[in-house]
């Protein structure tokens, strides 16, 4: 087994020659770097950080925050080895098949591909997140040992079930960098290169190829990495500020004659408090509220849209969770004895609980990043963020909760109240996933998409994107099993494009 | 002397049925009238005949006062001549499903419910 590199011992100027370099050790980095570990391809992976948390690489993220009010940039990633899954929650859900599909009315949707083109390439995935066996929406092998799941009358919401990635010997989500770093220093042909900032990505003079990387450290030092091949892979917000940056042949950056880099960022909202749930019999499973232990994994039950009621609708994927027991006021003791003596159900028992949210955002090209005159420590130039949300995100998941409480009296289970109207109400309430997605996104037309169906950056042939930057439609599913199922794919493409 | 066939008859267990049968009218009547008495009276309103198909009319009033006062144009007369049809062959619990159903839900603040069920809890508000 062999140590990591460090870029700090490399000498001023030195220029290093591989095959493939991959920028960025979050999961996307590590998933490809071990998907390509038994072919004859020199992979180098640069990695800004070490092995654990240093501020002063941190601080590198930093940024400006303009329009709706958000996360710093500096606080909603982590820039070392394993990047974001070293503070990740472990959430794993396939995106639906929706998600890829082009929905008229909704602008700008649609994958260049199905649903069916990850799916040989989802249970590898879940492999690498430890989020046990693939069964996701098999409600049988769940309900069938841990209780019923909530009765809902015929219509457009349903239970579906999260797994949970967990480390080794304990319940914490699997750390990749931790995780993986034996498995990366095993890999003949890998080198990975720890404190290795890459600052630009440097096209040929006829903008149709890379060229070469700059390299650099903290400490001053700068070389050159000349790779054949370079996948970026640092994430939904570094992916397009590298891009952008680097416009030294073309003024506008990399991959951007079209200004689509850094626009339709996107990260979903996670409201709190969105709804109170009533159970009128006051029964409710376990695994709705708090992930169990079963098959292997860790999973957990949310409420969801179908792919029809979606569609019928114009509702996009948000989900409801369901979180902790509260207490009804006056109104809300009247509602339910009025509701439930009118459909003569005896509500004795009745319990309320508070209903949480993952919500999706429609695509919007105004919620974008863009380079600000700062600079960081390397002479990187820093990022502003746009931050949108438009009322129709919040009406369309208001929709999908009304559904769930016609269902729920349909079946005379329980009844719903939603507890945010007014935008402001919404605002007050919010949070977010710090699932950074959209600003390389994925589409066979350039003037739609920063990357082609096969990640390949457009008229960039030797740049891929990998990572949920790259998703052009979002989904309310976490985006890491989906994102390494996603560069699994592209791993199969490099080989293609090496053996040929 | 010869004794009369009244004399037969003892005064005693005569007078006991009388008294145990007046006992058990009063009793049945008390048992009868008493729920009348205790039940909650409302003063008469032009709605009571659809009122009476509300089980809680009390938690119903309050949910119509929010109702009322998220509504303020809220036409008390036209609602109860549309329930009068709706209902006129139709059980509560048969319309309120014909409600969720088709989907005819009204949010009271923030609460979803029934439009049939809103408008009789707006109109038990009104005759409160």
């Amino acid at each position: 087994m062999k140590a990591f590199l460090d870029a700090r011992s490399i000498p001023a100027g030195t220029v290093l020659d591989t095959d493939l370099a991959i920028i960025g050790g979050g999961p996307a980095g590590i998933a490809l770097a071990l998907a390509l570990a038994n072919t004859p391809i020199r992979v180098l992976l640069l990695e800004s950080g070490g092995e654990a948390f240093e501020p002063q690489t941190q601080a590198l993220y930093a940024g400006s925050e303009t329009g709706t009010p958000y996360l710093k940039l500096e606080n909603s990633r982590l820039r070392y080895l394993g990047g974001s899954s070293n503070h990740w929650g472990g959430w794993c859900r396939p995106l639906d098949a929706i998600d890829f599909e082009q929905r008229s009315w909704l602008p700008h949707s649609g994958w260049p591909f199905s649903r069916t083109e990850l799916e040989p390439y989802f249970s590898r995935a879940q492999s690498m997140c430890e989020a046990g066996p693939f069964i996701y929406d098999d409600p049988a092998k769940w309900t069938q040992s841990f209780g019923a799941s909530i009765p809902l009358g015929e219509g457009g919401v349903y239970t579906t079930y999260m797994q949970f990635s967990k480390t080794r010997d304990s319940y914490l989500p699997t750390h990749f960098g931790e995780r993986y770093g034996g498995d990366l220093k095993r890999v003949p042909n890998l080198s990975v290169m720890l404190h290795a900032n890459v600052t630009g990505l440097r096209l040929a003079t006829n903008a149709r190829s890379l060229d070469h990387l700059d390299v650099a450290t903290l400490q001053g030092g700068r070389f050159t990495v000349r790779p054949k091949y370079t996948v970026l892979a640092v994430g939904g917000i570094e992916n397009a500020r590298l891009l952008l940056a680097s416009n030294d042949v073309v003024q506008a950056g990399v991959g951007n004659g079209h200004d689509l880099v850094g626009r339709f960022f996107a990260d979903p909202p996670i409201p709190g408090d969105t709804a109170t749930m009533v159970l009128f019999n006051g029964a409710i499973s376990n695994y709705y509220q708090q992930p169990q232990p079963a098959f292997g994994a860790y999973f957990r039950a949310a409420l969801t849209p179908h792919d029809a009621f979606k569609n019928r609708h114009a509702v996009l994927c948000s989900l409801a969770t369901i979180e902790g027991e509260v207490q009804l006021d006056g109104l809300g003791q009247s509602a339910v004895a009025a509701t439930a003596s009118t459909l003569g159900i005896d509500a004795a028992n009745m319990r309320a609980f508070t209903v949480g949210c993952g919500m999706e955002l429609a695509p919007d090209p105004e919620r974008r990043l863009t380079l600000s005159d700062e600079r960081d420590t390397l002479g990187m130039p820093r990022l502003n963020l746009d931050m949108r949300i438009s009322d129709s995100d919040f009406a369309r998941y208001r929709d999908t909760l009304k559904e769930l409480g016609r269902q729920l009296l349909a079946a005379r289970t329980g009844m719903i109240r939603i507890n945010h109207k007014s935008r402001e109400s919404w605002l007050s309430v919010m949070d977010w996933g710090n699932h950074h997605m959209g600003t390389t996104r994925m589409h066979n037309d350039p003037r739609q998409g920063v990357v082609d169906a096969n990640s390949q950056v457009h008229g960039v042939s030797n740049l891929y994107v990998a990572g949920s930057s790259v998703f052009p439609t979002y989904g309310a599913s976490n985006p890491t099993l989906n994102l390494i199922a996603l560069t699994l794919r592209l791993a199969d493409r490099l080989k293609m494009v090496f053996r040929s | 002397m010869t004794q009369s066939w009244k004399s037969a008859i003892s005064r005693r267990p005569v007078l006991s049925g009388l008294i145990a049968a007046l006992g058990l009218a009063i009793a049945g009547g008390i048992a009868f009238e008493v729920p009348k008495l205790s039940r909650r009276r409302y003063k008469p309103s032009p709605y009571d005949d659809l009122l009476a198909n509300l089980p809680d009319r009390e938690n119903a009033a309050r949910i119509g006062a929010a109702v009322i006062a998220e509504s303020p144009a809220f036409d008390a007369n036209r609602t109860a001549r549309a329930l009068g049809k709706s209902l006129a062959d139709n059980s509560l619990a048969g319309v309120v499903s014909a409600d969720l159903a088709q989907g005819r839900m009204d949010e009271v603040h923030g609460w979803l419910l029934p439009q049939t069920l809103t408008q009789l809890c707006a109109l038990a508000a009104k005759a409160s």
